[in-house]
């Protein structure tokens, strides 16, 4: 799994999507696909009993398991019904795309996603990094961060600070984030009596949560779990590798492109049925709407 | 530039190095508390903005 890179990417797909998407709906779908499932990963204790943890691959990206949380599928389904509940286009569309990142950067762990689920359920994976879980949170921490992996979040880091920097300022957060998504900001401004400075503020927590949290880890990973420090393409060696979808590559190769070929016609399938009629029902933001007819009516002119 | 301009201009930078400071000294101490998606996303506006404020009031009640 990624650990910080769910964060950090949420700023740049808000740059290159702008108005059309709400940024916190973007980060809850990041979330989504963790949000039930990573406490039972690691497992917790209540009282004398043990919950989770027995094998935590398996249950996270597997199927069966709750793997099917980890498909492009699932993030269709959630945003279906948000739209359809809501009827809110941006918060759909951010929620979409959030989830999408999410399982799509996963893919990176040598345990991979099931993208296509239910139409395959082969685990796509490029095998940059290994899945840890077995570790524990802390062990998984360590071996994270001294592999691929926390060279990944790094880059990442870099890619938004340096390509995605103007989403981060006042300007930005007032032109695009808040007219984005109105009723929640003005919501939160009102409850909590928070001024534009907070508020930014509580924009940014995400950034600044990814990034400390890389600089945390890799300290933990360095000093005080003294792990071996392994970049080499599918490290760290000292954690057993996990395949969800043993055999050979050519098998998950036939089962992905059947699979995503399936997942594709059911899509559109379902976008003529009922997702087109739903989006066609439902609302942009004002800003958006007033920006379309002002390209429509210079377009006439 | 006096010390108290120079502050009043780059107050939220400042800020915000401090609250990246301590959250990662924080969270190299007390990982399960503070590296958190409730906690984490929090920090800053509680660094930058609600401990400045509550400073500022408590401030204006002694000068009272």
């Amino acid at each position: 799994m990624s650990w910080a890179t769910h964060e950090l990417e949420n700023y740049f797909i808000q740059k290159h999507v702008g108005l059309r998407m709400s940024f916190l709906a973007c980060a809850l779908g990041a979330f989504l696909p963790d949000l039930f499932t990573k406490g039972f990963v690691y497992g917790f204790t209540i009282g004398s009993y043990k919950i989770g943890g027995s094998d935590p691959i398996q249950f996270h990206r597997g199927w069966p398991g709750a793997g099917f949380t980890h498909s492009i599928l699932w993030g269709v389904l959630v945003s279906t019904l948000v739209l359809a509940i809501f009827r809110s286009r941006n918060w759909a569309l951010g929620l979409l795309i959030g989830h999408v990142a999410h399982v799509v950067t996963d893919i990176n762990d040598t345990a991979g996603t099931m993208l296509f689920f239910p139409f395959s359920t082969d685990t796509i994976t490029t095998g940059m990094w290994r899945h840890a879980a077995v570790l524990g949170r802390y062990g998984d921490a360590a071996a994270y961060y001294s592999s691929p992996g926390g060279v990944w979040d790094m880059f990442w880091l870099v890619v938004v600070l340096v390509f995605a920097r103007q989403t981060l300022t006042k300007e930005y957060f007032r032109t695009v984030i808040v007219p984005a998504d109105p009723r929640v900001w003005a919501w939160i401004h009102r409850k909590f009596h928070l001024p534009e400075r907070g508020l930014v503020a509580l924009y940014r927590g995400l950034l600044f949560y990814g990034g400390c949290r890389i600089f945390a880890w890799t300290f933990y990973a360095r000093f005080q779990a003294h792990t071996r420090w392994d970049v080499s393409w599918g490290g760290p060696d000292y954690v057993e590798r996990v395949d969800l979808t043993p055999g050979p590559w050519t098998d998950a190769f036939w089962g992905a492109l059947i699979g995503s070929a399936c997942l594709a016609v059911f899509l559109v399938v379902c976008w003529k049925l009922f997702i087109q009629r739903l989006w066609n029902r439902g609302y942009d933001p004002p800003a958006l709407t007033a920006k379309k007819q002002g390209i429509e009516t210079t377009a006439a002119n | 530039m006096s010390p108290r301009r120079l502050w009043r201009d780059h107050e939220e930078g400042v800020l915000y190095a401090v609250a990246v400071v301590v959250y990662i000294a924080l969270g190299y101490v007390f990982k399960t508390i503070v590296l958190n998606w409730i906690v984490g996303p929090l920090f800053p506006l509680l660094v930058v903005y609600l401990v400045p404020t509550w400073l500022r009031r408590l401030r204006a009640r002694w000068a009272r």
